[in-house]
């Protein structure tokens, strides 16, 4: 499928660390275990390969972002070649200095992770005591410069309960947006959590429906690919939007992820799946290169290569990894339930 | 008319559109193929004559 290849990513997601102050039950990258950091040398020369390539946007991700010794030299970096910068955290460490300093550097939003309304659940899910108020305060230093926040839920058997009212909650405390993720079977979530039963599911989609009438033209109530996968096709294609924003799943066409020791992976939580690594060769090498993102790009998955929405969707890929072949189908599609 | 784009500004077209990111909101902006056509990139100038579109990249700070 020739169309689904462009000469870089629009946004990439990356991770300079491994480090991180929670220990959260379904964290995909197993973040916390070692604390790889990559150098400030290496990290510099990415960047500015992916501003030579013309990459739009960085998400700075993790690990704990706010962890890695060098986060505001590649913020500053990635501003100063005009690069749109994001941050993915658990605001359990901002400081109003942070905020400050965030503000100055031009950073364009603030994803912060939340997965209950209360100390309880939140604190269970993440694993660690007291960081639900943590949270909580970081949210409120962020406010305070107006930095634009989206609270993101992963849903799980945990927070069935909670999903209506963190949702809520993000309205009340002036978020932006909410995103809900797929609890994607990868890392810690692997070993510790079941993923979302049938019966919990359509209890999500429902609400999240709900939500999305509720507080239409108030708070934009968005999905991560892999949850809008299972809501249905409306909720992630549209005639009206430009060709490029209606490939389905972006990973290894729109974006693609660097973790903290250099590999390039199709996306932030497609994390086994090494397509090079930026110590050895150059990114353009890469992407061009791959025989992963290439075959990714074709879209002849099993299943999803005999559906009339292939090019649209693509199904995805960690869902189908997960049940033993990258390149096979993504059981969990709206289309097979 | 013919414009010079502001050598800061991130852009290339892809798969008939042309994208475009604002240094003044890092909005990412994306065109149709009529403005992707317009554009001389061994030049990095725009020759378009539709106000609102040249509105637009007034006011993003793209030209």
């Amino acid at each position: 499928m020739k169309n689904n290849y462009i000469s870089a990513p629009i946004n990439v997601t990356m991770k300079f660390t491994n480090a991180c102050n929670l220990r959260c039950l379904h964290c995909h990258s197993k973040s916390g275990e070692s604390k790889l950091n990559m150098s400030k040398e290496t990290a510099f020369n990415i960047i500015k390969q992916l501003r030579e390539n013309k990459v739009f946007g960085i998400n700075i991700s993790g690990g704990e972002p706010l962890l890695y010794p060098y986060f505001f030299d590649v913020v500053e970096y990635m501003n100063k070649l005009g690069i749109r910068v994001t941050v993915s955290t658990n605001a359990v460490l901002i400081t109003d200095e942070i905020a400050k300093r965030m503000v100055e550097n031009q950073i364009k939003g603030v994803q912060v992770s939340l997965d209950g309304c209360n100390e309880e659940i939140h604190d269970k899910i993440r694993n660690v005591k007291g960081c639900f108020k943590k949270t909580l305060n970081g949210i409120e230093l962020l406010k305070k410069y107006n930095i634009p926040i989206m609270l993101v839920t992963v849903i799980s058997n945990q927070t069935v309960e909670e999903y209506s009212n963190i949702i809520d909650f993000a309205y009340k405390i002036g978020a932006k947006a909410h995103k809900t993720n797929a609890m994607l079977p990868i890392g810690n979530a692997k070993e510790n959590m079941n993923l979302v039963e049938d019966k919990f599911l359509s209890k999500y989609i429902e609400i999240w429906k709900q939500k999305r009438n509720k507080y239409s033209g108030k708070m934009e109530i968005k999905g991560e690919m892999g949850f809008l996968m299972q809501v249905g096709l409306e909720y992630y294609h549209s005639k009206k939007n430009p060709n490029i924003l209606n490939v389905g799943c972006p990973a290894g066409i729109t974006t693609c992820a660097i973790l903290e020791n250099g590999d390039i992976v199709p996306c932030s939580f497609c994390v086994d799946t090494v397509c090079g690594n930026l110590k050895k060769n150059n990114f353009k090498d890469i992407w061009d290169n791959s025989e992963i993102f290439k075959k990714i790009r074709e879209r002849n998955f099993d299943v999803c290569n005999k559906c009339e929405y292939n090019k649209y969707c693509g199904g995805c890929r960690v869902r189908a990894l997960y049940k033993g072949n990258l390149y096979g189908e993504d059981s969990y599609c709206w289309k097979l339930k | 008319m013919l414009y010079k784009i502001n050598k800061d500004v991130i852009f290339r077209e892809e798969m008939g559109d042309l994208l475009m990111l604002s240094p003044k909101t890092k909005k990412l902006l994306i065109f149709n193929k009529n403005v992707a056509n317009s554009i001389d990139y061994n030049n990095n100038t725009i020759d378009y004559n539709n106000d609102e579109i040249i509105n637009v990249l007034k006011r993003e700070g793209i030209i």
